[in-house]
Formats: C-alpha cells, structure tokens, sequence
C-alpha cells in the first residue's frame, strides 16, 4: 500500500474525516493555551482546572444547561478556592492544588457516575476521550471554541505577553491583570471541555504540555513558540489518529505518545537548548557579555 | 511632582510602612536606602498600587492611579523568568504595549520608537537576542529601554544593580542622569550604601517608616544612619572624598 | 502569581465571561448531551439513599436478590407474593462495567437467595457476592439451568462465553427451571406455589418463543439483519432467525472501540444492505449513531438488551423486553407486526 493511499484509506468515512478535523482543532487550542501555560508556569493549574472541571459537567448535565457553563464555573471556583487556601493558610499552592482538584473530580466521578445511566454518557468517554464517537454538531462547537481562542489570543496577545513575562511591571503601567487572568482562564476552561472529546479529561494536559514545551526549547520568542506549537499539536494528533487506525490502539493516548516522541527529540536535539546538542558541541562559544556601550558613555 | 500622604502598609497584622508621607519634585534622582525588611519595596509596589495601602498618592495634583501610562516599573531580577521566550526587541516593544492600545497591533512608528530606545542605551545590537542571554547589566538596559519607549517620566527601579558589574553600573547612572536632565523623575531602590550612594540627588531613608528624606547631604549623617540601621555602620571620609559607609 | 485577590475587580471581566457563556450557550446547547432516546428517565438520579433497598432489607418475607432486572423479574413471577424479591442493577444500568457500591453489598450479605447470570455477565458484582459471609446459595443462573453458551472470541486468542443467553425465551425456560430448582429446595414447604406459577410462564414462554419466530420471519430476507451496538443479540438473533451483522463493542462494553472495526462494520453495513441499526437503553448511542450517518442508514429504534426498562416502560419485564424487541426490530425492518397475545392463563405476565 503506497503512502497515498495509506493516508486517504481512513478518510473515506465519515467518523474518520470527523475525528481528524476534532484532533487537529483540539491539537491547536491546546498548544496556544499550553503555551502560555508553560511561560506562566502555570502547568500545574493547567493540570488541576483539567480535573477540576468534571463535577462542572455533570452539574449542567443534571440541570440542562450548558456543559461549558458548567465547566468554567468548576475551574473558576477551582482556582478561587486553591488562592483562597494559599493566601488564608500556611498551606503552599501546590498541595492547595493537588487538594482541590482531587476532591473536584472525586466529586465529579461520584456525580457522573450517579447520573450516566440515565443521560447515557459514560463516564469513560470523559476521562478517556471518545474521539470516534463525534458527530457533526459536536465539530462545531469546537470549530466554534477554538476560532473564539485563536482569536482573543491573536487580539490580546502584547497584553497577555506584557503580563506574562512581568505581571508586577504590566500592572503598574495600569493593564488590567485580573480582567486578563479570568479571561485567560475562560479560555483555557473552554479548551478543555473542546479537547475532552478528542483524548479525555485525563490526558488533556499532555495535549497542552507537550507540544508548547516542544516548542519552548526551540524558540526565542512566544509568538514562535505557539506557532510551532501549534504545528507540534496539529501533526502529533494527525498522527496519533493513524497510528490508533492501522495499529488498533487507542486515539487519545497514541496522540500523546507521538507529542512525547517530538518533545524527546527536542529536548536531545535543540540547536540551542538540546542535551545531545551541549555534549556533541562541548567548546562553542559563549555568548559575547560586552556588548556596545552607550553612546553617551563617551564623555569626557 | 509626586505627592505621598500617609502611606501605611499593612502585612498580616504587622504595620510594613508607617504614615509616609513626602513630596518628590522633578527632574531628581531619589535613593530608597534602608536595612533588610525597612519596607523599601514595600513603599515602591504601594505607590504603583500593586500591593493595597492607606493613605493617598498624587501625581501632579492628581491621583496617581489614574495617570498610570507615566509610570514603568523595573522589577527586582530575581522577579523576571529569564528563560521567558522573549527577545530584547520583544521586552522593549511592551513599553509601547499601553500606548497601541487594545486590539491593535505595533506600527511602524513602534517599531522606530524601540529602536531608538535601544540605541539610546547602547543595546540596539541585541535587539534580536533572548533576554536570558544577556548579563546583568545589559539586561537592566534592556528595561531602562523599555521605560523609555514607554515615554514615562515616572521611573522605579527595584534593586536595579544587583549581579551587576561595576563598569555596568557606571552606564547605567550615566544613563539615569542623561534621563533626569531630561525632566524625568527616577526612584531607585538600593539597598546596598557604597558609593552608589553619592549618584543621587535626594535620598528617602526608610525603617518602616521615613527616617529622612531630602537631599543627599542633608539626610546622610551619621544620626540618620544610626536610626535607620541601628548605630552597626561607621562611616569615614576616603582620601578622595567620596564618604564610605561600613557595616 | 494567578490568584485572584478580588472577585470582581474591573468591570470587564464580567462582561467578557458572560459573551462568552452566552456565545457557547448558543451554538453548544448541550451537544454532546445524550438524554435517554427512549424517553425513560429514572428520576431518582441522584437518590442518595435507595428507598427500595432500604424496603427489601427491612422487609420480614423471605428475602430474593437478583444481579440483572431480567432475573429479578423471572424470581418475582416464580416465587410469588410471598417472597421480596430486589435487583440489585438498576433498569438501564449496564452490567458488564457495573462498579458496586457499598450498598450492595448490605443487600446481598442479607438475602437469603442470590441468583446471578454467570459466564462472566457481571464480573464486579460476582466479586462482592462472592466476598460476602452469606451462606445464602448464590446460583449463577444461565451456568445451572444449563444453558449451552455461544463461545466468543474476546481477544487474541482468547476464548469465552457469551454471556445474553436470555435473547432466546428457551433459554428463558432454563433460567426459570434454574430458579424453581433452588426455591423448591430451600423453601420445600412452597414448592407447590412455585411449581404452580414456574408451569405457567414456561407455557407463556413458549407461546412467545414461537411468536418471535414468526414475527421475524415476517421481514424480507435482504433486511433481515440486526446491527447493535454491542454484541448482545446472538442467542436472540440464532434463535430466531436474525443474523446478526455485527456490532461496535463486543460481548462486553469494557473494550474501547477501535476505529478499525468501525470502519470494517461501516463496510459490512453497506455491502449487506442493512435496512437500519440499533441503539441500546444501557449503552451511549454516540458511536451507533455516527455509524449510522456514515453508512447511510436510519437508527431503526432502541433495543432492551443488558436490562428492562423502568417501571411503566414497554419493557418493564422479561416478557415485555423480548416483545417490545420484537416490535422495534420488526417494524424498523420492514416486517408485519402483530400484538403478542399471551396463553390464557394470565397469571405469569403480572
């Protein structure tokens, strides 16, 4: 079987074209936001809100609203509850995280798995992703959310790298830095119940993480950075999709293996950051510390 | 001119900053002096408003908190991620951030105005190098840049000249002097007392409370001193002058 | 670092999150909503307590646990009026994932009968009867009325039962045969009163046995085909004459489904002409659903197939589930459909 071929088999049906289209949107969102997580060093939140959003989830599901609602609702307070351990306790941020968003999804599990029979969602599909299940109206919510992402990224984005590099500075010049927290955290909520769909709750933060930091080791700039995470995400998820076609293995988590496998080659590869790199070229050069002096150094 | 009235600053039940109150005029050079803990940072990140005070600031008679595009704040190095995928070009450019405005993009005129902040502090060379591979002293350039495509004339420097060399930190007073001939108001926190000291005009010596604040001479004596750092300093005159202060 | 100090602090946030809510609300609605296609909503969803297990457990009759509805329905209309007879596996709920909770096992540590399906119907459930210190006799059903079951393969080689034998009403008849067995010899004093009404569903059975043959055979032989969403129709499919196609899962909803044997069934799906396709009450329609779409097919109905209906439903017994299966399947297929008419000794269909 030729290349062509072994590329155009599995798009001949429907759920396949569908499940394609899921996982390079899903691939996308999730290294825009996973890059910003990353400069943030926020991935630890990233990872609990990833959690944290189930019982969000179920409680729309049992009130027949909007699972997205729902889902922001869970990570917002998720967040507000883990500041509000940390600034009111002795207790650091990363045992207030791993306490908040363990007890949200114990919560979540307990209420999903009240609720499925009689919603007929399975709770698998949420941990784990049920990307052969998607059905058209389900692509353009994605469609949907991450056009919505793409574009606030694109239209805030010196503001959020103003902040993300130096908070204290973009707040003293009078940005709006909560505004800017909760919307990025809105985004990252939506990105999250888009992506449950292509690999599940669990997995979702590999999709976020891996490609951006693939990047991170490339790169001089954000902007660089998520674009070829972007390009990381989109290719890592085409062929995770394939590979889970001829080889019969699960979509979500052979996703996050070919990201993995991207992100080692960088990590060993990066023509400035890699580790093989380093050792392979033990005597460059370092960088020149001097540079030109000001002009108006030359006085008399 | 700036206008502080009875700053405190509370922190879990410990009063940081006591009832500060001066008034700072422009075209100076101030130095924030005081020990470890004396609530120097502190009196910075209140008047900026990113740390909640009582008491009230103003900025040409009126409030500062609404005149925020004068002020750029250089945070401690200790606070910037170095390894942040950001340029030297990038980092300037964010002192144009405010003036683009929302939803826009940089300008040509941007993009000249970043230039010229970076020649103007002998970086231009480096526009396009990741800030992490910078030393000490080029990258405080990089941020007094950025001030200055900012186009603030309110300065603040959070311990500007730690892991820097000696030979930098002569640039940089050079430049901050150039900045305050040109009408620019620079507050410098400092908590070393070498001869760093002898670069400001005034001096606001602070131990959770102001000790002295006005000009260099009048406020550096040994009474002062002994206030603020508890009489563990002797000070002697050099051959050349210049005062030596020994902790 | 991230954290809020403030809840509302500038004005612009709140605006921003209600845009975008309302901007989701709109185009997302609930999209990947799933509520019951059949219209059964049990709604005691999240019933903290179970009044009916709390009933059972207090109840002074003599005391009859079944795993799966089906079984629960076969004991009540054998044992009678006498006996309290409670599933533990609630109408809709699927066996083969079925995670027990402590609850069950109050239930079945105090039941004086267990009846359970065997060959593996409900493995966790099996766990905890075993674990219990009950010297009740726990009798797998299907395994002692001696039902012959179709073997399956799982997976590379391995080999097992295919557990749905309650597809085929003769097989019906040996459950009923496996549950008066063990009434009559724990309760010998009653053996009449099960023997009596064990007589009459058997001959009910029957009559419905050959029913279905009839009723299937009514489809045209090119529709004559059933494809579901897992494989629990085999027993019901060779008995009556209803080949089946193929099916998403396997025997067991455990397995993940491969996108491989999606696309292999969408084939199958098209080649043989298959008039419609099956959803199930205890399984997530999504997959059948997108199959369907694919290989251009309608989703001809929703089939009982691993448990009743609630209460009220047209499937609420054993009977009624084979019957209303029957009518779905014979209706979406093309096939004339007449009513079930039971033998005239009512007694059994309760």
């Amino acid at each position: 079987m030729d290349l062509v071929q072994l590329l155009v088999d599995p798009l001949q049906y429907g759920f396949m074209q569908r499940a394609l289209i899921s996982a390079l949107l899903v691939g996308t969102i999730c290294a825009i936001t996973g890059s910003y997580l990353i400069v943030r060093r926020l991935s630890m939140l990233g990872d609990a809100v990833s959690r944290a959003v189930m019982p969000g989830l179920a409680i729309a599901f049992l009130l027949g609203a909007n699972i997205f609602f729902g889902a922001f609702i869970a990570g917002v307070t998720a967040t507000g509850l883990i500041g509000a351990i940390h600034t009111n306790s002795k207790i650091k941020e990363d045992t207030a995280m791993g306490i908040v968003f363990s007890s949200f999804f114990s919560l979540g599990i307990i209420l999903i798995t009240k609720i499925q029979k009689d919603n007929k969602i399975d709770l698998n599909h949420f941990l784990f992703g049920n990307i052969l299940g998607v059905s058209e109206s389900d692509l353009i919510t994605t469609l949907v959310i991450s056009v919505i992402v793409i574009a606030t990224i694109s239209l805030i984005y010196k503001e959020l790298l103003f902040h993300s590099f130096d908070p204290l500075g973009a707040k003293s010049v009078g940005l709006p830095v909560q505004a800017l927290n909760l919307v990025v955290m809105s985004l990252i909520a939506a990105t999250i119940v888009a992506s449950m769909q292509s690999v599940g709750v669990i997995l979702v933060i590999a999709l976020m993480l891996g490609p951006g930091s693939t990047a991170f080791l490339l790169t001089k700039k954000l902007k660089t950075m998520m674009l070829l995470s972007v390009a990381v995400g989109a290719v890592s998820s085409t062929v995770g999709l394939y590979l889970s076609y001829y080889l019969d293995i699960s979509s979500g988590p052979a996703v996050v293996m070919v990201s993995t496998v991207f992100f080692i080659l960088s990590f060993l590869f990066s023509p400035r950051q890699g580790l093989l790199t380093h050792f392979l070229h033990k005597d460059q050069d370092e960088p020149s510390v001097s540079g030109s002096l000001p002009k108006s150094a030359y006085k008399p | 001119m700036l206008d502080i009235q009875n700053l405190s600053v509370r922190y879990r039940k410990n009063l940081a900053l006591e009832r500060a109150s001066l008034t700072i005029h422009p075209q100076r050079i101030v130095g924030i002096i005081g020990p470890n803990g004396a609530g120097k940072s502190t009196f910075v990140k209140a008047i900026l408003d990113l740390i909640s005070y009582t008491g009230t600031v103003t900025y040409k008679n009126k409030p500062l908190k609404g005149q925020m595009k004068q002020v750029a704040y250089v945070p401690q190095r200790t606070a910037v991620d170095w390894d942040y995928p950001a340029t030297v070009e990038d980092v300037v450019m964010m002192g144009r951030c405010i003036h683009i405005g929302w939803l826009r993009w940089a300008s040509a005129k941007d993009r000249e105005i970043v230039r010229e902040s970076l020649v103007r502090v002998g970086m231009e060379s480096f526009a396009d190098r990741q800030i992490g591979e910078l030393s000490g002293g080029q990258q405080q350039r990089v941020f007094i840049a950025r001030a200055l495509a900012q186009k603030a004339d309110l300065l603040f420097f959070d311990e500007p000249f730690v892991g820097v060399d000696q030979t930098s930190e002569t640039i940089i007073f050079q430049i901050f002097e150039e900045l305050r001939n040109e009408h620019k108001t620079l507050l410098v926190v400092n908590h070393d007392l070498g001869e760093a000291v002898s670069h400001y005009d005034d001096i606001l010596l602070l131990k959770n409370r102001v000790i002295a604040f006005g000009p260099r001479e009048t406020v550096f004596n040994d009474e002062n001193l002994a206030l603020a750092y508890g009489g563990k300093l002797s000070r002697f005159v050099d051959s050349d002058g210049s005062t030596v202060v020994l902790s | 670092m991230f954290i809020p100090k403030r809840l509302l602090p500038n004005f612009f946030a709140p605006w921003f999150a209600l845009v975008l809510g309302l901007t989701l609300t709109a185009c997302g609605g609930g999209s990947s909503t799933e509520k019951s296609t059949a219209g059964e909503s049990n709604n005691n969803a999240v019933g903290l307590l179970d009044a009916q297990a709390e009933e059972f457990l207090n109840s002074p009759k003599p005391k009859i646990a079944a795993t799966s509805t089906m079984i629960a329905d076969m004991a009540r209309v054998v044992a009678g009026d006498d006996f309290a007879v409670f599933s533990v596996l609630k109408p809709g709920t699927d066996p083969h994932i079925y995670e027990p909770k402590p609850g069950d096992s109050r239930v079945l540590s105090k039941a004086d009968v267990i009846f359970h399906n065997g060959f593996n119907l409900e493995p966790q459930l099996v766990k905890v009867i075993n674990a219990t210190q009950n010297p009740a006799p726990k009798v797998p059903v299907a395994e002692a009325g001696g039902v012959k079951p179709y073997k399956m393969e799982k997976a590379a080689g391995l080999v097992v039962a295919d557990p749905h034998a309650w597809g085929s009403a003769t097989n019906g008849i040996l459950y009923v045969n496996a549950i008066t067995k063990t009434l009559d010899a724990k309760y010998p004093d009653k053996k009449a009163v099960f023997d009596k009404n064990a007589t009459a569903y058997r001959a009910e059975l029957t009559a419905l046995d050959r029913w279905i043959r009839a009723q299937i055979a009514t489809i045209p032989e090119q529709t004559r085909k059933l494809v579901s969403s897992h494989d629990a129709f085999q027993y019901y499919g060779r008995a009556y004459g209803l080949p089946v196609v193929g099916s998403i899962l396997g025997v067991s909803t455990e397995e993940e489904p491969s996108a491989q044997k999606i696309a292999k069934l969408i084939e199958k799906v098209k080649k043989e002409q298959v008039g419609s396709v099956f959803v199930e009450t205890s399984t997530s329609p999504k997959l059948l659903e997108s199959l369907a779409r694919d290989a251009g097919v309608k989703v001809g109905g929703t089939l009982y197939s691993d448990s009743l209906g609630i209460a009220g439903s047209p499937g609420d017994t054993y009977v009624k589930m084979l019957v209303a299966n029957t009518r779905t399947i014979v209706e979406a297929l093309g096939g004339n459909y007449t009513a079930f008419v039971p033998p005239s000794t009512n007694q059994a269909s309760k």
